[in-house]
């Protein structure tokens, strides 16, 4: 683990190579919305038509969101509401908004994993019997009649959900490297060969090839329905982790020279491969369900909860190697939940840690300790589901969504920093990014996002919220979605850590390399306080990768560290160098001439 | 099961999992390059300065007259807003 031990802030500590970084990014993006949501959004939209939509999404919004997030964090180098803040002071509140949503996000995901974790265990004895949806609303979760906040404890699935921050208290202890990156490198192939082999199995299923079909036949006139493309664009961004902070947290933890662009494609088709996978493996499930029943797929077809935890059951019940097909499915949904529900947390202990300058166990009890009691004492309850509907809605839809359309729209029009953001991506990178991506990035997702927010408000606010008593909604939905705005300003209010605070950049400083970005760090030289703006975007159309300083064909700005040195007059006037990189020296401009 | 249903289902996983395969291809021919600055041990010895070996940078005081660069592009003189001295 690299670690340096002086300075405080998240950006310390550094996955060991881009290998991990990317099964990291990977085990965030797919979680349980691959599983259970993609293949029924896809069933519901169009079925076969709809892989063109969510391709031109993956390519339009998703990716280019994705090299967003990364070239934020990894230019700035912090936790997310660092990160913002680095970027501009008054984007600190952004950054801040990004962590509230994953602490609301974490108090819930950790009762799903809870139950992931024990439907395996009850797919051995088939617990739920012949009816699983009595079997889960009743003898499960006991769902209270009322909706209401309660106190009344399951305790089977208090322990199952205390189990599942336990061991995310040990991970994320353990740290980037050791922690998070060694558990993804494990965990997401276990998953992928989980899955594959369920999904032969499903494969093999009486009745399977309907489900198939189901999914598969295409409705072309879907293409022509607006709703349609929403449902791509939604199902993209909700999947792939992108605007909460997740992956501006993990590009942080980047090293320098980093393919950035490059590994964005690699996790957005990784995320969508997994999500083809998991579409042939549920509907080949759901052909099987609806063929013993003698039913339609349509009238069996289902995602969420339904889907995973009392439509499975009835598929494991009925086909043959049930308990093998249940222990692959909840393991894999357990699995995939755990790696989503580690980022979340990660973002809100960086951001903590950065803010007040503390070690990581310190930092990672600060956090994970009360988000746990919060957790265990509002959720494992009999009015645990209903709260965890409403929170789940409100957060995406109002938090993930607005948080994310808001800080495009400041990064494209109120600051500007997509040039700076581009062209730090195309200083590390192999795939080079042009206008292209400033457009997608600044232009097609903010409309998107806009008709997805604005859409999804007017039907909550003229049909209210799945007929839930209005007070319900009003605390839990809107109270919360608005109140994490307001706590997130007045966290960014509060005064940072000095050691954090001696590194912050503003207003948003001229390009610069990402080598010696890292070299002012490690000097602990502050590469901030420009009093003009006049360096923001110097860089544009300008060559700034290594191998063009290698090349010699850029014009170095001087490193902070060569200060010294040239007051000592030891390089004064002096218009070359020579910095060692490794074995290799790379030569400015000046010693070719 | 149908044929337009089995050709979308393969046309679905070609783009998909090609996009992935090729994604795959293209970050494999960049290969990760080695900082010094990697290894935590190096962080400190590098935090004096010691891997300048040759003079200073040119700064924002003296313009250089870049080279063609590649890729077409022409450079300019990257000034810093701040020179040279310490920042805080």
């Amino acid at each position: 683990m690299s670690t340096d031990k002086k300075r405080g802030g998240a950006a310390k500590e550094a996955f060991s190579g881009r290998t991990m970084f990317i099964f990291a990014a990977i085990g965030s993006a797919v979680g349980l919305g691959n599983i259970w949501r993609f293949p029924y959004v896809a069933f519901d939209n169009g079925g076969g038509a709809f892989i063109i939509p969510y391709l031109v999404a993956l390519l339009t919004a998703g990716i280019p969101l994705l090299m967003l997030d990364y070239a934020i964090g990894h230019r700035y180098r912090g936790s997310a509401p660092l990160s913002f803040r680095r970027l501009h002071p008054k984007l600190e509140t952004i950054g801040w908004w990004q962590l509230m949503i994953c602490v609301v996000i974490a108090i819930y995901y950790a009762l799903i994993i809870g139950w992931a974790m024990q439907y395996t265990v009850f797919s051995f004895s088939k617990a739920w019997g012949s009816d699983p949806a009595a079997f889960f609303m009743n003898d499960y979760m006991k769902v209270s009649e009322q909706v209401t906040i309660g106190f009344d404890f399951i305790w089977p699935v208090f322990i199952a959900t205390a189990i599942a921050w336990l061991v995310l208290l040990v991970v994320l202890m353990l740290g980037v490297q050791n922690g998070i990156g060694k558990l993804n490198v494990v965990l997401i192939p276990l998953l992928v060969v989980m899955f594959l082999i369920m999904v032969g199995m499903a494969l093999t299923l009486p009745g399977a090839s309907a489900g198939l079909d189901a999914l598969f036949t295409p409705s072309w006139s879907a293409l022509g329905d607006s709703s349609v493309w929403v449902a791509a664009y939604g199902q993209i961004f909700f999947s792939l982790s992108v605007g909460f902070g997740i992956m501006v947290t993990y590009a942080s933890y980047l090293k320098p020279r980093s393919d950035l662009s490059g590994s964005a494609l690699v996790v957005g088709f990784a995320n969508s491969s997994f999500e083809i996978l998991a579409g042939i493996g549920v509907f080949a499930a759901l052909g099987f369900m609806a063929t013993a029943s003698g039913t339609q797929v349509s009238e069996v077809a289902t995602s969420g909860i339904g889907l995973a935890f009392i439509a499975f059951p009835a598929i494991i019940s009925q086909a043959p190697f049930g308990t093998l097909i249940g222990v692959l499915f909840f393991g894999a949904l357990a699995f995939a939940g755990f790696t989503s529900l580690i980022s979340i947390v990660e973002v809100i202990v960086a951001g903590v840690r950065d803010k007040l300058g503390l070690s990581r166990p310190a930092a990672v009890s600060l956090v994970v300790l009360p988000l746990a009691v919060i957790s265990l004492l509002f959720f494992p309850t009999t009015t645990g589901l209903n709260l965890l509907d409403v929170v789940d809605a409100f957060v995406n839809n109002f938090g993930i969504a607005a948080a994310a359309l808001i800080s495009v729209l400041l990064l494209t029009s109120g600051f500007t920093a997509l040039p700076t953001l581009r062209d730090h991506i195309n200083s590390v990178s192999s795939f080079k990014l042009g206008r292209t991506w400033m457009i997608m990035a600044g232009g097609v997702t903010p409309v998107i996002l806009g008709y997805i927010l604005i859409d999804q408000l007017t039907k909550t606010v003229a049909e209210g919220y799945n007929d839930m008593p209005q007070w319900f909604v009003n605390t839990f939905g809107w109270g919360m979605a608005v109140g994490i705005v307001v706590i997130a300003y007045l966290l960014s209010r509060l005064p940072w850590s000095r050691r954090t605070g001696e590194g912050f950049t503003s207003p948003a400083p001229a390009i610069q390399d990402a080598y010696l970005d890292r070299k002012a760090i490690a000097r602990h030289d502050p590469m901030t306080h420009y009093t003009g703006t006049e360096g923001r975007s110097a860089a544009l159309d300008q060559d700034f990768s290594l191998r063009a300083i290698d090349r010699g064909t850029v014009v170095q700005r001087p490193a902070p560290w060569d200060h010294e040195r040239t007051a000592n007059g030891t390089g004064a006037g002096r218009v070359h160098s020579t910095i060692t990189a490794g074995a290799q020296s790379r030569h400015s401009e000046g010693d070719l001439s | 099961m149908s044929g337009t249903a089995i050709v979308m289902m393969i046309v679905a996983i070609i783009l998909v999992w090609g996009g992935l395969l090729l994604a795959l291809v293209n970050i494999k021919r960049s290969p990760e390059e080695v900082d010094e600055l990697d290894d935590p041990a190096d962080d400190t010895s590098q935090a004096a300065g010691p891997s300048v070996t040759e003079g200073a940078v040119g700064s924002g005081v003296g313009h250089h007259d870049a080279t063609m660069p590649p890729h077409g592009q022409v450079s300019e003189p990257h000034t810093d807003p701040a020179g040279p001295g310490p920042r805080g």
